[in-house]
């Protein structure tokens, strides 16, 4: 992709996204303290030069695990929405492409994954799974591939019978051919931008998660978790809910702002390659 | 070089408990002779476009055999089927839904090149730069994607990616309609170029009895998924039999000449012709008429006859 852009969203958008990358890799140099060292002589102490975001009510760096929850969100985010995305891609590619039962079949199943909510599909197979890091994901990802899925079936259905692709087979060529030379070109950009905006909302998804205690377990440092432990000292020491809450906030906000951008960035030249 | 034999086609609608069908292709014979063009006139929705893309199975036919070039292309296996496709194109109405938006107009006519294998990237790249010159494009054409194109300019990459498959035989669906006046004439005189200079036999669907006119030496013209007239281009404009061929002469242009779907008569028995036909009689309402053979290659589909 061109790396020139103009577009604001995805400037914004991508430089927190690069920050937040470069945190996560390299937290234990950016972090001022051991995110799990407790100091108990300096609990629920507000931010100060030691600990520029203050101390939890064990006394640790509140700072540190921040940067180390980082890691956390951009792991479960990623991991989440590639998994569903791949998901969505085989199940909608042959929903869409082959048609028939296969479509039936596999539509059926979203549907009825469709009809439970979503966050509380999450809940129900977390609480099921039991608490933990991988089983988090397994439930962030039953309630995720669905909609990729969808995605990606609409947009074959809508381009299957276009003239191209039945002229590329008039001249010989086979399903793989198609599928990949022409199909997957064509339906990539949308699903690229959902799929963006997608991690914003799996890193929401995740820390509501482990607020509930679901997710990540303590002491491992984790933005939701996090937010849950600062819940009972909220009139005394409000930082400590504070600081883990920007942090999602302003995540959330750059994978949105970058999944707004690429949108558009690639909507007027989609709409210039297919006039009318 | 093509012969159809009694095809159907037949669209189902509706769900698992409701279907509905549609009869698109009615029972259509005809012959195709090597080096030869066939026009097809009808008006829209008269199942003309359903014909050139049964022949070259690009749908199913619901029943009938089509042979080509002695090959019962309906019974083919998908495999052998994907060998053969080369030989028999396809040139759509709209250039521009014709090529993939994403791929460059060069890798578009490189295609079949890379469909056949076997070629070095160089040698691709010298047929795909001859066959730019043989459709009248320039060189840097090749660089471009179809958007940065005209419609009569995507319509040469279209023809281009079509020869490029070295095909014989040549289905152009309405290649022209969609194109001012002038470049219509250019495309045409293109087609008619490259047909004589690679020896193409081509069926040729449109709605435009000028560019029948023009294109193709023999004409069969369709109403409501069957053919009522077949013969000699010169002949038939001179001395068509069919109420419905006289009426379209009469008009000029079958395109101003749409009737709705429930004009046709689809049912049981009787022409499909007879609703709107000013010489219809009791005979033409229950008998369905069949094919006549009035000599010099001229059928008619009519009980007048």
């Amino acid at each position: 992709m061109r790396l020139r852009t103009k577009n604001r969203n995805i400037l914004i958008g991508m430089s927190i996204v690069m920050c937040l990358v470069f945190i996560a890799v390299f937290a234990p140099l950016v972090a001022p303290h051991d995110p799990t060292e407790a100091d108990l002589g300096a609990r629920l102490e507000p931010p100060s030069k030691e600990y520029p975001f203050g101390t939890d009510h064990l006394g640790r760096c509140i700072l540190s695990r921040v940067i180390y929850g980082t890691r956390v969100s951009l792991l479960v985010g990623v991991t989440v929405i590639s998994a569903s995305l791949l998901i969505g891609l085989v199940l909608g590619t042959a929903s869409g492409y082959f048609g028939g039962l296969v479509d039936e079949v596999i539509m059926r199943l979203v549907d009825g994954f469709l009809a439970i909510p979503s966050m509380f599909l999450a809940l129900a197979l977390a609480g099921a799974l039991g608490p933990g890091l991988t089983n988090m994901m397994i439930a962030l990802i039953a309630v995720e591939w669905t909609s990729y899925a969808r995605v990606v079936r609409g947009s074959i259905l809508s381009i299957k019978d276009q003239e191209f692709v039945v002229a590329s087979r008039g001249l010989g060529a086979g399903d793989v051919y198609i599928l990949t030379r022409h199909i997957l070109p064509n339906i990539i950009s949308p699903v690229i931008v959902i799929a963006t905006m997608g991690v914003g909302y799996a890193i929401l998804a995740a820390a509501g998660l482990s607020f509930l205690g679901f997710g990540v377990q303590p002491p491992t440092p984790e933005w939701g978790s996090m937010l849950d432990s600062g819940r009972l000292f909220l009139r005394k020491a409000p930082h400590i809910m504070v600081f883990p809450g920007l942090a999602i906030m302003i995540t959330v906000l750059a994978f949105n702002f970058l999944g707004d951008g690429l949108r558009d960035e690639m909507d007027p030249r989609f709409r210039k390659e297919i006039p009318h | 070089m093509l012969e159809v034999h009694r095809i159907n086609k037949r669209f189902s609608s509706g769900g698992i408990f409701k279907k509905n069908y549609i009869t698109a292709v009615d029972d259509v014979s005809f012959s195709i002779n090597r080096g030869e063009t066939l026009g097809l006139v009808g008006e829209s929705g008269c199942g003309k476009t359903t014909v050139g893309k049964l022949v070259l199975r690009l749908i199913e036919p619901t029943s009938g055999k089509i042979i080509f070039d002695g090959v019962d292309v309906t019974k083919l296996r998908k495999k052998e089927l994907r060998k053969l496709r080369p030989r028999m194109q396809m040139i759509f109405q709209d250039p521009d839904s014709s090529l993939d938006p994403r791929m460059k107009i060069g890798d578009s006519i490189a295609e079949p090149f890379r469909l056949r294998g076997g070629l070095s990237r160089r040698v691709v790249g010298e047929r795909v730069s001859d066959l730019v010159e043989t459709v009248g494009l320039s060189p840097e054409h090749v660089n471009r994607y179809p958007y940065q194109m005209s419609g009569g300019q995507n319509q040469r990459v279209v023809l281009a990616r079509a020869l490029a498959a070295n095909p014989d035989f040549v289905v152009a669906d309405e290649p022209t309609s969609g194109l001012d006046v002038s470049v219509q004439a250019q495309l045409l005189n293109l087609m008619n170029g490259v047909k004589s200079d690679l020896a193409l036999t081509i069926m040729f669907i449109t709605h435009d009895l000028e560019v029948v006119r023009y294109m193709s030496d023999r004409v069969a013209v369709m109403y409501g998924g069957k053919i009522l007239e077949v013969g000699d281009t010169e002949y038939l404009f001179d001395h068509a039999e069919h109420p419905y061929t006289r009426e379209l002469l009469a008009q000029q242009s079958a395109e101003d000449y749409y009737v709705p779907e429930d004009d046709v008569n689809n049912g049981d028995g009787g022409c499909v012709f007879c609703s709107r036909c000013p010489f219809a009689e009791e005979v033409c309402k229950n008998k369905e008429p069949v094919m006549v053979n009035i000599g010099r290659d001229h059928q008619v589909l009519c009980h007048r006859v």
